[in-house]
C-alpha cells in the first residue's frame, strides 16, 4: 500500500462534488422539464486512474483508482432527428402557406350558402324568359338591366376579394415572412459568435446550443436549409463547433446563408405577379454566385432556387400563373384564378355583345357590356355599356329577323336565352384550351379546381404533419426530461452523496486513530 | 422507447384538439345537415350540385312559362268554342237554313238584322284578350288584331283583309304602315315605290336607296333620341331617289299622324297603290301573318341559330293569328273569304230588292267553307293543349327527381348526422375523461 495518508479524503471530495454535480444537473433538468426546445443533460462522469507519475519509481503493489471526476455536462440530443425534422419541416411550411391561400380562394367563389355569378347567370335567365314573352316591353327590359348590372357588379366585387387576398398574401410575405427569416439569421449568426467564445472558455454553453436549435427548427419552416457543422481542434485539448447553414438550391447548389457569426439576408422585390427573392450580406450587397462558383447570380436573384419552405410557397401563390404562364410550366397560384374569372367575364361579355349586336364583327354596334376602363374587358372592369346605361327606349334587339309590320319578334332574346346552353371554347390569351362548356359550367369548374387543389394539399399537409409530429415525438423521447428519470436519478445522487459522506466520515474516525490512537504506548 | 410528461401533454393536446374541432364540425352539420361546406371538402360533390341547381332553375322557369301557356290556350279555346257556337247557330240552326227563294223579305229582314248584330260579336270576341295582350294577333299582342276602318272594310293589322292593301292605299299611291302611322308615298309617284321594302335603322350612316335589293334605308339616330315620325318624313322627302329612274316627286312623300311620335327600327314591305290584288294571286304579306309563328321556350331543347333560325320541334308555338280561321282575300268569282265580311254580303244580299237564291247561294258556300276552318283550328288548340299538359306532367316529374337528387348530393341523412353528432361528442367527453387520469402521477409524488 503506498497511497497518500490523506488521499483518501480527496476519494470522498470528489465524490461528494461529483454528486453534488449530478443533483445540480438533475434539479436544472427537472425545473426545465416544461421548456420549450430544452435537451435534458447529463453529466460525463469518469473514474481516476491510478498513476504512477508522482513516484521515483514504478511499484509492484496493486494501484487503485483514484475516485471520479466530472468531465464535462452534455446534451442527450440525436442529430440525426434534427435534420429529418427540418427536412419535414420545409414541406409543411410550403403547404400550409399554399392551404391557406387555397382557403381564401374558394371563400370568393364558394356559393354553397351564399349567391354569387352562378345565381345571377340562374336570374338572367329567367329574365329572358320574361323578356321572350314581351318582347319590346320597356318593363321587362329594365328588369333584365338591372338583373344584366348585378351580374356585373358580382363580377367586380369577385375580383375585389380576389385581389385582397392577393395583397393580403402578398404582405404577409414581405412584411412578415421575409423580415422573419432575416431576423433568424441574424439571431442564429450571433448566437454562433457566443457559443463559439464560450467553447473557447470551455464553456460547452448547452443552453445557448438549445436556443440556436430552436431558431434554426423555425427557419427550416420557411426555407430550405441545410445545416452544417464542423467540430475545429483549437488547442489544450479543446474543440468547438463550427455552424453554418446553406440554402439548398434547384439543383443541388448550396447558397450560405449564416457562416458562423457572419450572416447574408434575403431581400424582397417585384409587384403584382412577378416576386423575386435576392441573397444580400449583411450589407445589402447582392451574393454574385453559388457556393463553389458554379452557378452565377444575377444581383442576387434567387427566386428560382427557393424549392421548399414557406417562401417557396407564397412564390407559388403569387407569382404561379399556371397555364397561362407564357412560357414553361408553373403552380397555379392567386394570379391564376384571377385569370380564370376574367376569361370567363370577357367571354361573357363578347357572346352577348355579338348577339345583340346587328354588325357581325367588333366593334359592335350595341353591346350589352364593356370595360370601365376602355381596355379589355375583365372581371374588375366589366360593366354595362354606356350606350345600354343610357338607353330610354327598347336597346335590346329581340329579333334579328324582319317582321311584316314591325312588330317586335323574339327570335333574338330566344338565341340569347340559348347561349347560356352552348358550349364555349375557353382558352388563356396564347391559345391553351382551358375548358369547354357554358359559362355556368366554366364557373362551377373553377370552383372544383381551387378545390379540388385545397383537398390535395390539404391531404399532404396532414400527412406531412403527421410524420412532423412523429419525429418530433421521436426527438422528445431522446431529449426531453422525464420526471420519473429525474426523480430516480435525485435519489441515485443523493446516496452516492450520502455514502461519499460516510466515506468521509469513517476515514476520518480511522485517521482519528491512526494520528490520536497510534503510538501514544506509555505516554 | 422513452416516455416522458411532455410527450404525453403534447401528444395529448393534439388528439383533444382533434377530436374537438370532429365534434364541433359534426354540430354543425347536425344543425343543417348539410353534406359539406366547401368545393374543397367534396370537389365532385360541388360539381353535380351546381349542375342540379341550375337544372333545377330552368326547370322552374319552364313550368311557369307552360302554365303561362296553358293558360292562354284555354282562354283561345273558349273564345273559339263561342265563335264557333255563334256560327252554327247562323248556318245550320235558326237563320239560314230556312232561307229559301220563296222566304219573305221581312223575314229576310229580320234575319239580316240579326247576322249583322252577331257580326259584331264576332269581331270583338277575335279582339279577346287574356290579361294585357291579345291572343290572336300574331306576334302583335299589344294592338287589337282586327279594326273596321271609316269606310267599313275589315283591317287586320292595318292590311285590308279582302284587297291584301295597307290601309290608305286604294288607288291613292304606294303606302306601308310604320308605327300604326301610314307613311304614303303619294299618288302623283304612281308605282315607282311598288315592290321596295322599308328599313329604318338606328344609325348616323348616310340613308341610302338600293335599286338592286329594292330597298329604301332611312337611318336616324334612335338611340341618340332623332326618331321622331316628323325625323322620318324629313328623311324621305330628302333621300336621293335618281337612281329609280323616272323622276320622283319627293315632295309627295308624307307620313301620317302626330309627327312626334316616336319611330322604331323595322322593316316593312310598301304596298303597291294600284288595283286591289287579283284573286288568287298569293300575297306574301297575309300569308306570312297567317302563319305566324310566336315561340316559346318549354324545354324541349331550343335550338336557335344566331340569324335567329329557330329549329320548330325545338319551342312552342303560341301564335294563333285571327286571321287564320276568320279568312282573307277573295276566292273564284270574287267572295271574299273572311266571315265578318262575308256576313255583312250575305246581309245585303239579303236585304236586295233583287234577292235570289242564286245570287245568295256562292256566299252562303264561302260561309261554310270558312267556318269549317274554324272548326279546324278548334282542333289544333285541342291537340296543343293536350300537347301542353303533357309537357306540365313530364316537367313537374323531371322537376321533383332533380329536386331528390340535389338532395342527395345536398345533404347527409338526419339519422347519420346525429349519429355523427353523438359519436364526436361522446369522444369529445371520453377524451377529456381520460386526460384526467394521464397527466396526473409521476414518480416524484412517490418519493419519500
Amino acid at each position: 500500500m503506498s497511497s497518500a495518508t490523506f488521499a483518501g479524503f480527496e476519494v470522498a471530495k470528489r465524490g461528494i462534488s461529483a454528486a453534488r454535480v449530478g443533483l445540480e444537473v438533475t434539479g436544472n433538468n427537472m425545473t426545465n422539464s416544461g421548456t420549450v426546445g430544452y435537451t435534458r443533460q447529463r453529466v460525463d462522469q469518469v473514474s481516476i486512474a491510478p498513476t504512477s507519475l508522482h513516484l521515483r519509481y514504478a511499484s509492484g503493489s496493486p494501484a487503485v483508482g483514484e475516485g471520479t471526476e466530472v468531465t464535462s455536462v452534455s446534451q442527450l440530443r440525436d442529430p440525426y432527428l434534427d435534420i429529418r425534422y427540418r427536412a419535414q419541416n420545409e414541406k409543411c411550411g410550403d403547404a400550409s402557406v399554399q392551404l391557406a391561400t387555397l382557403y381564401n380562394i374558394q371563400n370568393v367563389f364558394n356559393e354553397i350558402q351564399s349567391d354569387g355569378v352562378d345565381t345571377q347567370f340562374s336570374e338572367m335567365i329567367e329574365q329572358l324568359h320574361t323578356l321572350a314573352d314581351n318582347p319590346g316591353s320597356s318593363s321587362a327590359e329594365a328588369i333584365l338591366k338591372t338583373s344584366a348590372s348585378m351580374l356585373t357588379k358580382i363580377f367586380n366585387s369577385y375580383s375585389e376579394q380576389l385581389q385582397t387576398a392577393y395583397d393580403q398574401t402578398a404582405d404577409d410575405f414581405t412584411q412578415n415572412a421575409v423580415p422573419t427569416v432575416n431576423d433568424l439569421l441574424k439571431s442564429i449568426a450571433a448566437l454562433n459568435k457566443q457559443i463559439r467564445s464560450n467553447q473557447i472558455a470551455g464553456n460547452s454553453s448547452l443552453e445557448l446550443q438549445d436556443q440556436r436549435n430552436l431558431l434554426i427548427d423555425s427557419l427550416s419552416e420557411y426555407v430550405n436549409v441545410e445545416v452544417v457543422t464542423a467540430s475545429v481542434y483549437i488547442g489544450g485539448g479543446r474543440s468547438v463547433d463550427e455552424l453554418s447553414i446553406n440554402l439548398k438550391g434547384e439543383n443541388g447548389e448550396k447558397f450560405t446563408l449564416v457562416d458562423n457569426d457572419e450572416y447574408n439576408q434575403l431581400g424582397v422585390s417585384g409587384t403584382y405577379g412577378d416576386y423575386a427573392v435576392s441573397l444580400l450580406d449583411s450589407k445589402g450587397n447582392p451574393i454574385a454566385s453559388s457556393n463553389d462558383g458554379s452557378l452565377l447570380l444575377s444581383s442576387g436573384d434567387i427566386t428560382g432556387q427557393m424549392t421548399g419552405g414557406g417562401i417557396a410557397g407564397y412564390l407559388k401563390m403569387l407569382n404561379g400563373q399556371g397555364e397561362y404562364a407564357s412560357s414553361g410550366t408553373e403552380a397555379r397560384g392567386i394570379p391564376y384564378y384571377q385569370n380564370l374569372l376574367d376569361t370567363l367575364a370577357s367571354n361573357f361579355a363578347n357572346t352577348f355583345n355579338a348577339a345583340n349586336s346587328t354588325n357581325s364583327t367588333p366593334p359592335y354596334d350595341l353591346p350589352l357590356f364593356e370595360s370601365s376602363d376602355g381596355g379589355n374587358i375583365t372581371a374588375a372592369s366589366i360593366q354595362i355599356s354606356e350606350k345600354w346605361q343610357n338607353s330610354t327606349s327598347a336597346y335590346i334587339t329581340c329579333t334579328k329577323q324582319s317582321t311584316v309590320d314591325g312588330s317586335v319578334g323574339n327570335e333574338n332574346v330566344l338565341y340569347m336565352i340559348t347561349l347560356f346552353d352552348t358550349d364555349n371554347q375557353f382558352a388563356t390569351g396564347g391559345g391553351t384550351p382551358l375548358f369547354t362548356g357554358t359559362f355556368q359550367e366554366f364557373l362551377t369548374n373553377i370552383n372544383t379546381t381551387a378545390g379540388l387543389e385545397y383537398s390535395q394539399i390539404n391531404r399532404e399537409y396532414n400527412t406531412y404533419t403527421a410524420v412532423l409530429t412523429d419525429i418530433d415525438t421521436q426527438r422528445a423521447s431522446v431529449s426531453s426530461v422525464s420526471l420519473d428519470d429525474e426523480g430516480i436519478n435525485l435519489i441515485s445522487y443523493n446516496h452516492a452523496l450520502t455514502a461519499a459522506s460516510r466515506l468521509m466520515t469513517t476515514l476520518d474516525e480511522a485517521l482519528d486513530t491512526i494520528i490520536n490512537g497510534m503510538g501514544i504506548v506509555g505516554r | 422507447m422513452r416516455v416522458t410528461q411532455n410527450m404525453i401533454s403534447r401528444q395529448y393536446n393534439r388528439n383533444l384538439n382533434n377530436a374537438f374541432s370532429k365534434y364541433s364540425y359534426a354540430t354543425q352539420q347536425s344543425t343543417d345537415y348539410r353534406a359539406f361546406y366547401t368545393a374543397g371538402e367534396n370537389p365532385m360533390g360541388y360539381s353535380k350540385l351546381f349542375s342540379y341547381r341550375q337544372q333545377i332553375s330552368k326547370n322552374d322557369t319552364y313550368q311557369a312559362n307552360v302554365k303561362n301557356v296553358q293558360s292562354r290556350m284555354d282562354t283561345a279555346e273558349s273564345s273559339l268554342t263561342s265563335i264557333n257556337t255563334m256560327l252554327s247557330e247562323i248556318s245550320s240552326t235558326d237563320y239560314l237554313k230556312g232561307v229559301t227563294g220563296t222566304t219573305s223579305a221581312e223575314d229576310r229582314e229580320v234575319i239580316a238584322t240579326k247576322i249583322l248584330a252577331m257580326r259584331e260579336t264576332l269581331i270583338s270576341t277575335a279582339n279577346a284578350k287574356y290579361g294585357d295582350d291579345y291572343l290572336f294577333g300574331g306576334s302583335n299582342s299589344s294592338d287589337a288584331p282586327f279594326t273596321v276602318a271609316a269606310d267599313g272594310s275589315v283591317l287586320y293589322r292595318g292590311i285590308n283583309v279582302v284587297t291584301l292593301k295597307y290601309a290608305g292605299s286604294d288607288g291613292k299611291g304606294a303606302s306601308c304602315n310604320v308605327n300604326n302611322s301610314t307613311v304614303d308615298f303619294g299618288a302623283a309617284n304612281g308605282t315607282a315605290f311598288n315592290g321596295y321594302s322599308l328599313i329604318i335603322n338606328d344609325s348616323t350612316a348616310p340613308s341610302t336607296v338600293d335599286t338592286q335589293s329594292k330597298t329604301i334605308t332611312v337611318n336616324l339616330d334612335i338611340s341618340g333620341g332623332t326618331n321622331t315620325k316628323g325625323d322620318l318624313e324629313a328623311a324621305l322627302q330628302g333621300l336621293d331617289y335618281s337612281a329609280m329612274g323616272g323622276s320622283v316627286d319627293k315632295t309627295a312623300i308624307s307620313i301620317g299622324g302626330d309627327a312626334s311620335g316616336i319611330i322604331s327600327a323595322r322593316r316593312v314591305e310598301i304596298n303597291g297603290g294600284a288595283d286591289p290584288i287579283a284573286a288568287g294571286t298569293p300575297v306574301a304579306d297575309m300569308d306570312a301573318l297567317a302563319n305566324e309563328a310566336v315561340y316559346v321556350d318549354i324545354g324541349l331543347g331550343l335550338d336557335v341559330s344566331s340569324a335567329n333560325e329557330i329549329n320548330k320541334q325545338s319551342a312552342f308555338n303560341t301564335a294563333i293569328p285571327g286571321i287564320s280561321f276568320l279568312g282573307y282575300g277573295v276566292s273564284n268569282g270574287g267572295i271574299p273569304n273572311n266571315l265578318y265580311v262575308l256576313m255583312g254580303d250575305i246581309a245585303s244580299q239579303l236585304t236586295a230588292a233583287d234577292f235570289s237564291m242564286d245570287k245568295i247561294q256562292p256566299y252562303l258556300d264561302a260561309f261554310d267553307t270558312q267556318s269549317s276552318k274554324v272548326l279546324t283550328s278548334m282542333t289544333e288548340i285541342g291537340a296543343k293543349t293536350k300537347f301542353v299538359e303533357y309537357t306540365t306532367a313530364s316537367l313537374t316529374t323531371q322537376g321533383d327527381n332533380l329536386a331528390n337528387q340535389r338532395a342527395n348530393v345536398e345533404y347527409i341523412d338526419t339519422l347519420d348526422a346525429i349519429e355523427n353528432y353523438s359519436t364526436a361528442a361522446y369522444s369529445y367527453k371520453a377524451a377529456l375523461q381520460a386526460g384526467k387520469n394521464l397527466l396526473q402521477y409521476s414518480f416524484l409524488d412517490f418519493m419519500d
